[in-house]
C-alpha cells in the first residue's frame, strides 16, 4: 500500500462524510468546504547515510536516500497521531506526533553521537501564491550554526538572516535562477548551492544540517503527494 | 447579438451548481459564448470542488447538468460523477478550459480552509497546465449575505482574493468586479435569479473576449 493511502485514508473519510439535506429548491443543500483544513507531514533524511521511513501500522516503507533526502508532503488525518520509524539498518528512531489542521509538519532525522534522533518543525503557511516561488530556510544545524542566513551568489543580497537553530523562515521570491550560500553568524560556510530555475507557484525548502565538520545545506521541493 | 468575436474558439466549461440547473450559467454563459461564435461544451456537477475534476467523483451528490453546443441541457442523476479533466480535454480538444468554482470552497459557515483550498486549486490547475490548454477561472460573485449556505461578502472577497493569486497559469476572472454586493438577486444567498445569471453570463463572456490569450488565439 502506498504511504499516501495510509496517511490520507481517515482524512478522506472526514472529507466525504459531511451530511446532505435535500431541499425543495432546484439545487439541494450541499456543503461548502471541508469540516476542517488540510494538514501534511513530510520526512527528511538529515544524515549522511541512506535511511528508510516505515509508516506505523501498515509498515509501508519509503526510501530517504542521501541523494534524495526529502519525502513528499503526505496529507494526514489530524484526529489521530502519526507514527512510524526512521532506520538506517543499524539504528532506528521512533516517530510520534500530532498535526493540527493547516499545519505542514517536517520531521528531520539526524545522527548524533552514535544515535539516530529527530527534530519536528511545523509551519502554518499563509503565503500561497501561484505567481511567485516560496522559499524556506530550515536551520537544523544545532550548535554548529546558532544563527543561519542565506546569501544570493553574485548579487550581494541576503535572502534570510538570523534564522535561529530549530526554526525556519519562509518568504516569497520571484521565480528566477538562483544560487545561494549558507552563512552562520554572518560568515559564509561551505559551498554554494545551485537551486536552478525556480518555478512560479512552487514551494521549496533549504535545510541546514550538521555534519562532523561544518553545517551543510540541501534543497527540496515541497511537493504534495496526490 | 450574434458576432464572430470568438469564432474558432472551442470552450470547455466545468463547474459547480452555478452550471447545474437549466436557467443557470449553463444557459446564459453557454448561449452568450455561442452567440459570439464559440463552440461550447458545459458540465456542471453540483457541490464539486476542483479536486473532484482530477479523478471521477460524485462530489456533492446533488445532481448536475451537461450541454453540448446548441442542444438543450441534459439534467444528470443526483449521484452523477465528474469526468476527469484530463479525459475531457483529450476528447474535446478545447482552446480554452473555463473553470467556474469558488462558492463550494469558501466554507461560508466555518473558518476558511486555506491549505485545503490551495491543495484543491493547484491540483486542478496543474492538471490543466500539463495538457498545454489555455484556461481561465471564474471566481465567486457577491450573491447576497445569509441564506442557507451562510454566504458573507467578506468570505466571498477572501475566496476571490485567494483565487486571484493562486489559479495561475489560468487567468483569473473576478466576478466581484462585475456588480455591486447584492445587486444580483438570489434565491438562497448563493444561486441567482434568472436575471442574475443573465448578467453574470454576459459579464463573463465579455471578460473572455478581452482575455489576452484569447485575443492571441483569434489572431
Amino acid at each position: 500500500m502506498k504511504l499516501i493511502k495510509i496517511y490520507t485514508s481517515i482524512f478522506a473519510v472526514a472529507a466525504t462524510s459531511v451530511g446532505f439535506i435535500t431541499h425543495a429548491a432546484e439545487i439541494p443543500l450541499y456543503p461548502t468546504g471541508p469540516s476542517q483544513d488540510s494538514a501534511f507531514v513530510r520526512f527528511i533524511n538529515g544524515t549522511d547515510t541512506n535511511l528508510t521511513l516505515t509508516a506505523g501500522g501498515s509498515k509501508a516503507k519509503v526510501a530517504l536516500d542521501v541523494n534524495q533526502p526529502a519525502s513528499k508532503y503526505y496529507p494526514v488525518n489530524t484526529k489521530g497521531g502519526i507514527t512510524g520509524e526512521f532506520s538506517n539498518g543499524k539504528m532506528s528512531s521512533p516517530i510520534s506526533l500530532n498535526v493540527k489542521p493547516s499545519e505542514f509538519a517536517t520531521i528531520v532525522a539526524f545522527a548524533t553521537g552514535g544515535n539516530l534522533k529527530q527534530v519536528i518543525i511545523k509551519e502554518q503557511p499563509d503565503d500561497f501564491n501561484a505567481l511567485k516561488s516560496s522559499l524556506a530556510l530550515y536551520n537544523l544545524s544545532s550548535a554548529g550554526c546558532a544563527s543561519a542566513g542565506l546569501l544570493v551568489i553574485d548579487r550581494a543580497i541576503s535572502l534570510f538572516e538570523k534564522v535561529q537553530s530549530g526554526t525556519l523562515q519562509r518568504r516569497l521570491i520571484n521565480p528566477i535562477n538562483l544560487s545561494v550560500q549558507l552563512t552562520c553568524n554572518a560568515k559564509p560556510i561551505g559551498k554554494a548551492l545551485d537551486l536552478g530555475l525556480l518555478q512560479a507557484g512552487q514551494r521549496y525548502s533549504i535545510f541546514a544540517v550538521p555534519t562532523a565538520d561544518s553545517p551543510r545545506i540541501f534543497f527540496a521541493s515541497d511537493t504534495i503527494a496526490r | 447579438m450574434t458576432t464572430t468575436l470568438l469564432a474558432g474558439l472551442t470552450v470547455l466549461i466545468i463547474g459547480d451548481s452555478h452550471l447545474a440547473s437549466p436557467n443557470y450559467l449553463i444557459k446564459t454563459l453557454h448561449d452568450d459564448l455561442i452567440d459570439q461564435g464559440a463552440a461550447v461544451h458545459s458540465i456542471g456537477i453540483c457541490g464539486s470542488n476542483p479536486g473532484d475534476w482530477i479523478v471521477a467523483s460524485s462530489a456533492g451528490k446533488c445532481g448536475g447538468a451537461e450541454r453540448l453546443g446548441k442542444n438543450a441541457p441534459t439534467l444528470l442523476e443526483q449521484t452523477t460523477s465528474t469526468t476527469p479533466i484530463k479525459n475531457l480535454i483529450a476528447k474535446d480538444k478545447p482552446n480554452l478550459v473555463l473553470v467556474v468554482m469558488g462558492d463550494t470552497m469558501a466554507n461560508y459557515k466555518r473558518s476558511f480552509a486555506k491549505a485545503w483550498a490551495w491543495q484543491e486549486v493547484t491540483g486542478l490547475t496543474n492538471e490543466i497546465s500539463r495538457s498545454g490548454t489555455a484556461c481561465a477561472w471564474v471566481g465567486p460573485a457577491w450573491g447576497t449575505e445569509g441564506g442557507k449556505y451562510g454566504k458573507t461578502y467578506a468570505r466571498a472577497q477572501q475566496m476571490s482574493t485567494f483565487l486571484a493569486t493562486n489559479v495561475a497559469p489560468c487567468t483569473y476572472i473576478d466576478s466581484l468586479s462585475m456588480s455591486k454586493p447584492g445587486a444580483w438577486a438570489t434565491v438562497d444567498g448563493q444561486h441567482f435569479t434568472v436575471s442574475g445569471y443573465q448578467a453574470w453570463g454576459n459579464a463573463i463572456t465579455q471578460s473572455i473576449i478581452d482575455l489576452p490569450n484569447i485575443k492571441q488565439i483569434r489572431k
